[in-house]
Formats: C-alpha cells, structure tokens, sequence
C-alpha cells in the first residue's frame, strides 16, 4: 500500500483519536503528523502481521501516550499561534463537550472509548492496546457510564 | 434523555483539518536536518577534545608514561560526559511505536530506569576517571616543582574534584534524573491504570 493512500484513508480517524486524548486542535495535528511521520519510516519494514489498520493505529496510540514525557513543553507552545483557528472548529456544543470529558479520563481509558467511537472491533482494540477483550468490554461499558453521567450532570 | 447520546454519531461531527502532504514532507524534512545537527555537533565536540588533549600532548612533549596515561583517562572522562550530555545511548532502538501499547510502555518503563542507572554510573565513573588523571598528568610536572608548590598545585587539584564530585555531580544528577523520575512515575502510573479490571 502506497504511503499516501494510507494518509488519506487514516488521517481523519487518527486525527480524531488525538484530538480524544488532547482535546487541542492543533497539538492533535502535531501528534497525528507526528504518527503519520512514523509510518512513513517504517513502512518499509511492514510485514502485514497485524493488519495495516491495527499497525497504524498502534503508532498512534503509542505516540499519544508518549505525550506524558512532553506534557510540560506542550502547555508552552500550543496556546498563542493558533487561538483564531481553534475558535473556528467544533461548531456543535456537545460535540465540544463529549471531546472535553474523554480528554479528561485516565490516558488509557482516553485511548479505549476513541478507538470504539471510531468503530474499531473490541477485539481489534484488545490487540492494539495489548489488553484482554474481556477486560475492554468492561472498561467501554464503565467509561460510557462515566460520560453519560457528565452529559447529565451538564444538563 | 443522556440515555440516549449517541457518542459515535457526536464523535464523527468533530471537524477535522484537510489533509496536507506538503506540511508532512516539511516536517519529515525539519526531522532529518534536526538529528544530523545533533549527530554534527555531538561528534564535533568529541572531535575537539580530543584535538585538545593531543595539541597537549604534542606541545608538552611528557616523558613519563603516567602523563600520558593521565591524558587518555582525561580523553576518555571527557567522551563520557559527553555520551551523558548528548543522550547516545541506543537504548531506544529496540522500542517500535507498533508494539501494542502496554507491551510499549513496559519496554518504555525498563529502558528509562536503565537509562536512571547508567547516567549515574557513567556520572561517577567520569569524576574517578578525571580524579586519576588529573593525578596521573600533574605528577611529572610536580616532580620538578619546589615541595610547596607541588603540594599546593595537588591539594587544589583534589579540591576542584571535590568540589566536583559533592557540589556539582549532585545537582547534575538531580537534573537527569528530575525528569526521568517523572516520566517513570507517570508510565507505572498509566501501566496500574490498565491493570484495574
């Protein structure tokens, strides 16, 4: 598969699944280029183990987790460049807010519920994230609680 | 009526920026230069004290065998600080960002406590090593020297280490590990955090 057909086809999903664990427009820009970065280095060693999918969404789970190291350089260079252009997304409140409360969960758990809202198979998720399906189904089950519960709370 | 949220319909509204493949290529680009600057001034400043030490040894001409050996130690503390500072460890080239991600962040999670040990045993090995050349370098022209002189030139010698070894070497290594110990808190935080059934 030619690197730009894979950009294409991935680049809203992995945008999306940054933007769950940031919750900033243009840092989840920078992590899903950063991704897409990776991919163009080491496709050429893409022996199709995993399915293309579960291998790029694996990059971008482990590029949004590495974010942990660089927490601190972040809150310094995202705020003043892009304050006009954020303004302009999310026109939908609740969209806005379903956003907000899934950057706000625990970082797995951030990764889980993105990666089930984009429509990726529990068991794919298992794969991606290394843990059991047993155990995702309960975390979906419990972090789909938690956020029903906030969307009634803001009522 | 939250009941009914439909979080997948909500969550695929999210605008999203158009594709570029010409900022991606940039970036790609801003990439490549960025290591090879690294790489460049990593070796140029190892190159250069190098170049020093041998102008030292060319110009000074020294005798003894102690003196020399006191340069080559003083080469080799110097390489190794600059190993520390420039981070050359290949530890991370076993790390694929296509592991699953515990299985990642386990590797993560060992490589940055193996990266906490080696810097602060690299940082000792470095100050012993200048401690035994300097030694080693001072002693053929301290022979010469009147007996005062010679101890003075020592005793502020091993003064200067030290000085080095229970001032500064401290506060390096607090430095290098202040964000190591962060990080690792935080992995063995979000590894806890998927063990929670």
């Amino acid at each position: 598969m030619k690197f730009e057909d894979i950009y294409k086809a991935y680049w809203q999903k992995i945008f999306r699944l940054c933007l769950g664990y940031v919750n900033d427009f243009s840092s989840a820009q920078d992590l899903a280029q950063e991704t897409f970065i990776t991919v163009w280095q080491q496709l050429p060693k893409f022996r199709n183990e995993a399915g293309i999918g579960t291998w790029i969404f694996r990059i971008a789970v482990n590029t949004c987790l590495r974010q942990i190291e660089k927490e601190k350089r972040m809150v310094k260079t995202v705020l003043p460049v892009h304050l006009a252009e954020e303004k302009q997304e999310s026109p939908e409140p609740k969209v806005q807010l379903l956003y907000q409360y899934i950057s706000e969960l625990p970082e797995n758990e951030r990764i889980i519920i993105s990666l089930e809202l984009e429509g990726i198979r529990q068991a794919e998720i298992a794969n991606i994230t290394g843990f059991s399906e047993s155990n995702i189904r309960v975390k979906i089950h419990r972090i789909k609680e938690k956020l029903n519960k906030k969307f009634k709370e803001n009522e | 009526m939250s009941e009914d949220i439909n979080f997948s319909e909500l969550w695929n509204q999210q605008p999203v920026p158009p594709l570029d493949i010409n900022a991606l290529h940039k970036k790609i680009k801003q990439l490549r230069s960025q290591k090879l600057r690294q790489l460049i001034i990593a070796n140029v400043c190892l190159f250069a004290t190098i170049a020093i030490m041998a102008g030292i040894w060319i110009m000074c001409r020294p005798l003894f065998w102690s003196t020399k050996l006191g340069i080559i130690l003083a080469v080799l503390a110097m390489s190794i600080f600059l190993f520390i500072y420039n981070k050359l460890f290949p530890l991370y080239r076993g790390l694929n960002k296509n592991m699953s991600s515990r299985e990642y962040f386990d590797n993560l999670l060992k490589i940055k406590n193996k990266e906490r040990l080696i810097q602060t045993g690299l940082m000792g090995l470095y100050h012993l090593l200048l401690l035994f050349a300097i030694g080693l370098y001072l002693y053929e022209y301290a022979i010469r020297m009147p007996v005062i002189m010679a101890i003075t030139v020592y005793t502020v010698s091993v003064g200067w280490i030290a000085f080095s070894w229970f001032v500064i070497r401290p506060k390096q290594s607090k430095k290098n590990n202040r964000g190591n110990e962060r990080i690792i808190t935080e992995l063995e935080r979000v590894i806890e955090q998927g063990d929670e059934e």
